[in-house]
Order: C-alpha cells, then sequence, then structure tokens
C-alpha cells in the first residue's frame, strides 16, 4: 500500500539534479531553457535542486569524462531511492562524436543504469520535456529500430 | 532612494506587460521550423549502398559491411550529432532529416536503420563489384551520357583488376614502358 | 527571466536560419555548407529589432536598481594591473580597462568591414562586466545590420582539393566568454588527427582568486559567475598511455621545463 502511493506520489513532481560530466554545455542551455517562461517546466513542479540529496532524478549530460566517472558515481549514490536516471543529449546516449575517444568512457550506459535516453545535439526543450514524461510513463515512446532487406 | 522605487516600478511594469508567454506544449503540439535538423529518416527504395554518407559522417556511425551475398549499412543513430552531412553528400536524396524531435527511449538499440542490399560479385574471381542498385544506375544512366549501347555494358559484372587485365588482354588498353 | 524570454525568438529564429537552435552545423572548410533559406532578411531584422527595443527597456529598468547595485558594484574587483597580469580576456579584461578584442586586433570572417566598437569599463567590479556585456548586446546588433545591408552575391563554399595529413593551423577567434584558440592537425582521410581548444575560461578562472580576496562568501558566486565560466573548458593537462591506460598529470615546473627543451 505505502509502495503504491509513494509511486503515485513519485509521479506527481519529481526534484532534478544537472550534472555536467565534461558536455559542451549546449545540452546544460537548453536544460535552463526548459526553466524559463516558454517552456516552464516549473508548472509541472519539476524544478531544479542544489543537492542530490534532495532530488528525484539525475539529469546527466556530456559524455562521461575520465574524471568524471567516478564523480557521478558517487553523485548517482547520493540520491536517495527512487530514483530516475536521465541522460540528455548524444553524448550520454552513444558517447557522440567521443565514443571512441580515450578520455570518454563512451556513453552514460557503461557508467550508470539509465532510465531514459533523450537523443538530439542539443535536444530541443520540448523534446527533453517529452523525455522527463516518457521516463514518468506519462507518454509513448515514438522511436524503434528500422530494418530493411532488399531480397 | 526616489530613483531606486522608480527603478523598480519600471521592473514590475516591464514584467506586468510581457504577461503569460508559455507555449501550449506538451498539450498542443509545437511543430519546429521548416529546415530543421530532427531524427534521420532513410528511404529504402533509393538507397543504393555507395557509402557516401558512411564517408562523411563525422561520428563515424554508418558502417558498410559486405558479407556473401548482400551489403549491410548500419546507422547508429544514438550518437548522431545531426549535422546533415549525410544528407548533404548522398547522390540518390535517400537520407533526409525529418521533423521528428520526440525521440526519446530507454534503449539506444532503438535509434538504429539497418538495409541490406544485394551485392554483385566478380564472376571471374569473386571480388566485390557493388551492390545491384549501383550496376543498375550505371547501366541506366553511362550507355544515355557516353551514347554507348547496352551490349557494351557486359564488363560490368567484372572487378576493376579483372577489369584491368582483360582490357590489357583484349588489347583496348595500352601502357606504355618507358626504358 | 525576462532576459530568458527575451531571448527565446532569436533561437527560433536560428532554427529557422541553420536548421538547429544552437549546433548550426555550417562551418566547414572552404565556407559554409548551406546558403540562408529564402527571406532570411525579413525574419531576421524584426527580431533584432524587437530584442533592441526589450533590452533597452531592461537596462533602462535596471541601471537605477539600487538592490542590485549593492550587489555588483565593489565586489569581486579586478585591478587593471591584475588583468593584463594573469591575461585574462574578453568581458572580463574589458571590464577592468584591458580593451581586447579578437575582432578588433586580427579581424577576421567579415569584421574587418563593419563598424562596431569594444565595450571598455574602467571599474573592473562586477558591474562593470555586466555592463560590457550588455553593451556589447548593442553593438552585435549594429554589426548584424550592416552586414545584412553589405551581405554580397555568390557561392557559399570555396573549390577545395584534397587536405594532406600533416598539416597544421591555429586560430583565434572571439567567443562570447572572450579569445578562444583552436589548433588542429591534420590526418589521413580527410579527418583531423588531433584538435586542442584553449577556450577562455581558462585564464578567465586564474583571476578568480584575486577577485575574491577580501570578499565575504556571499559575493563568492557572483564574482565566479560574472566571468561566465564554462567549467568543461578547464581541464588540466593529463597524459594518457594509450597502451597501458595509466595517466599522468604534468606540473607547471614540468610543463615549462618539457617545452623549453623541445623548442629552445
Amino acid at each position: 500500500m505505502s509502495n503504491r502511493l509513494l509511486d503515485w506520489c513519485f509521479k506527481k513532481s519529481i526534484w532534478v539534479y544537472h550534472v555536467n560530466t565534461g558536455s559542451c554545455n549546449g545540452c546544460d542551455i537548453e536544460i535552463l531553457d526548459v526553466l524559463t517562461p516558454y517552456y516552464d517546466v516549473e508548472r509541472f513542479g519539476i524544478k531544479l535542486v542544489h543537492t542530490p540529496r534532495h532530488a528525484d532524478a539525475l539529469l546527466v549530460t556530456g559524455p562521461v569524462t575520465r574524471q568524471a566517472r567516478e564523480r557521478v558515481l558517487r553523485l548517482y549514490r547520493a540520491v536517495p531511492d527512487p530514483k530516475l536516471v536521465i541522460g540528455v543529449g548524444s553524448c550520454p546516449t552513444g558517447g557522440g562524436i567521443w565514443h571512441d575517444s580515450y578520455a570518454t568512457c563512451g556513453g552514460l550506459g557503461n557508467v550508470l543504469p539509465v532510465d531514459i535516453y533523450v537523443p538530439g545535439c542539443p535536444p530541443r526543450p520540448e523534446a527533453i520535456l517529452y523525455g522527463v514524461a516518457q521516463a514518468l510513463g506519462l507518454v509513448p515512446k515514438q522511436v524503434e529500430a528500422r530494418s530493411f532487406v532488399e531480397e | 532612494m526616489f530613483k531606486h522605487a522608480v527603478s523598480e516600478l519600471k521592473e514590475a511594469i516591464l514584467c506586468l506587460r510581457a504577461g503569460q508567454v508559455t507555449l501550449g506544449y506538451p498539450f498542443e503540439p509545437h511543430s519546429p521550423e521548416p529546415g530543421f535538423r530532427g531524427f534521420l529518416s532513410l528511404d529504402p527504395d533509393k538507397c543504393i549502398g555507395c557509402g557516401a554518407c558512411a564517408n562523411a559522417c563525422p561520428a563515424r556511425l554508418i558502417s558498410v559491411e559486405d558479407q556473401d551475398g548482400h551489403r549491410t549499412l548500419d546507422f547508429v543513430l544514438a550518437r548522431c550529432t545531426y549535422c546533415a552531412r549525410c544528407r548533404d553528400v548522398c547522390p540518390q536524396q535517400a537520407l533526409a532529416m525529418s521533423e521528428q524531435f520526440e525521440t526519446a527511449t530507454s534503449s539506444p538499440e532503438d535509434l538504429r536503420i539497418t538495409i541490406k542490399l544485394r551485392l554483385v560479385r566478380c564472376r571471374e574471381c569473386g571480388a566485390v563489384v557493388g551492390t545491384q542498385r549501383q550496376l543498375n544506375r550505371v547501366l541506366n544512366e553511362l550507355p544515355s551520357q557516353l551514347g554507348l549501347p547496352p551490349e557494351k555494358m557486359d564488363w560490368l559484372d567484372l572487378c576493376l583488376s579483372c577489369k584491368r587485365t582483360r582490357a590489357l588482354r583484349e588489347g583496348v588498353l595500352t601502357v606504355e614502358v618507358r626504358a | 527571466m525576462q532576459a530568458w524570454r527575451i531571448r527565446e525568438p532569436s533561437m527560433w529564429m536560428t532554427e529557422f536560419l541553420t536548421g538547429n537552435r544552437k549546433t548550426y552545423g555550417m562551418n566547414q572548410i572552404g565556407g559554409v555548407s548551406r546558403d540562408l533559406p529564402e527571406g532570411y532578411q525579413s525574419r531576421i531584422l524584426p527580431v533584432i529589432d524587437r530584442i533592441e527595443k526589450e533590452v533597452t527597456a531592461v537596462v533602462d529598468a535596471i541601471v537605477e536598481d539600487g538592490s542590485l547595485k549593492l550587489r555588483l558594484q565593489g565586489s569581486g574587483v579586478l585591478s587593471h594591473e591584475d588583468a593584463k597580469a594573469i591575461c585574462v580576456v574578453g568581458p572580463t579584461a574589458r571590464g577592468s580597462g584591458v580593451a581586447i578584442d579578437a575582432r578588433a586586433d586580427h579581424p577576421y570572417a567579415a569584421y574587418g568591414e563593419v563598424d562596431f566598437e569594444v565595450c571598455v569599463e574602467q571599474s573592473g567590479d562586477n558591474w562593470a562586466r555586466t555592463m560590457v556585456r550588455i553593451r556589447e548586446l548593442f553593438e552585435a546588433i549594429k554589426i548584424v545590420r550592416q552586414a545584412l545591408a553589405k551581405m554580397p552575391e555568390g557561392p557559399v563554399m570555396a573549390e577545395v582539393g584534397l587536405i594532406e595529413a600533416g598539416g597544421e593551423g591555429v586560430s583565434s577567434v572571439e567567443a562570447p566568454r572572450g579569445e578562444v584558440h583552436h589548433y588542429a592537425l591534420t590526418g589521413t582521410d580527410q579527418r583531423p588527427y588531433r584538435w586542442r581548444v584553449r577556450a577562455p575560461t581558462y585564464p578567465n578562472l586564474q583571476s578568480v582568486p584575486a577577485m575574491l580576496k577580501g570578499m565575504t562568501i556571499a559575493d563568492a558566486p557572483i564574482s565566479i559567475g560574472s566571468i561566465d565560466p564554462c567549467f568543461s573548458c578547464t581541464e588540466r593537462g593529463a597524459v594518457i598511455d594509450q597502451k597501458s591506460g595509466l595517466t599522468r598529470v604534468y606540473t607547471q615546473d614540468e610543463l615549462l621545463r618539457q617545452f623549453r627543451e623541445r623548442f629552445g
């Protein structure tokens, strides 16, 4: 009963902690844009918090550089359960252009268990909103792998 | 003190005049501007498997692999940066950047396009010549451009080295050796 | 928040002009990858006119705001001598009276053909840096209007042959935070082999200790924010052995010694 209550509460207004693991800041500015008057994510109760211990979700940008890897793991452990990990941009999704660089870990999936990826370079604020809503189970997924074979 | 009060009043008027500008998204769609570079879409009927896109992609996410009788082009769109270089270089205009941006997913494997095309191998040595569609394009376009009849195209399914050998043997091509 | 609201139409404008709000994907070797779409003039001019009008109203409202001035004036002071000694760049330097601007000092692209003013303030505090940035916004609008009026016809891309491996190139341009330098070493198959950026935040951050000396803790976030730091651009140099994966960070003395031994 208390678990169902927690699940119901969790969907209501998640507080988000933003982590930059070495991104070019494009995705970071688009995340800040989601808080601005035109897209206004605060009307859904979602706000940025200043410490991971108050957060429900981690919003991660950037290919995880070597230096950032340990800090990202510590941040993940600091966020209390239940938690969501959302990777924003092409860099956490597949490593971006840096996928085979010696200085990065090749994507967030190699470091943390990720709940949802929002691809884009940078993703539009609407796309980030959609990704967060999808993580909460409010909207369906719209992409799937496509394969064509010439017989 | 007075100046400060006037300034605060001006700030308040500014905010009031701005009013509410929040867009209706996600309850209303907000389509992007025309020319927006969104998720890649491939027209499987137009692609000839030339691999120009694989050469141009900065993230090297397009791989071209020839195996047995098929050429497979694999687009790992998880790391796409939406630069549209592939669309710019494609000779068949088979690639387009759609307007789709709601592409969030829990698994990057959903962001993958593969296309498998029939391969033509050299009838003498078995090396790869190209895809059947590439040869079809040559067959369709080259004779009209050069004024050649189609029956002159029977060397089309030979690989480059076999073509050279045949040309030297039949005297179509000569090589000058300087002492 | 009003500033973010005013900025948003310029994002939509760039989406119309280039296909993306932020990563324009235009720069190519030899030119730009695509021409501006039809009707770009009629799209750009109303947007910048509106931005200019709204920013003027905002500046008019905040310039006499007592609480803002109390917070920003006199805090985070970077003296003229310190600014020159630490070699800061961009609005951080221009706020302390050092008139450097890569667009004026070594003009690139079309900056030699447009008139603009290098905005300099003398007091070196957070307020000076804010005013420099606001004045630069108006200068930028001036530059855009001049560029639109002088735009020539013609191709957007020059013929570039095959690029040889082993070529080196360095460029300095003026980014919003200051002078940024790029170094590229070309490799085989028409791709770069090495690429290194010296971002402007790297020297600008060195000025933060000088700014914070004697200040209270409450002034620290504003002073650090006034240099507009991009923390992604502030990596120390680390040497990674690709085969073994071991890393090593060089100290300043070791780096200087290596550099002097190699280049004399």
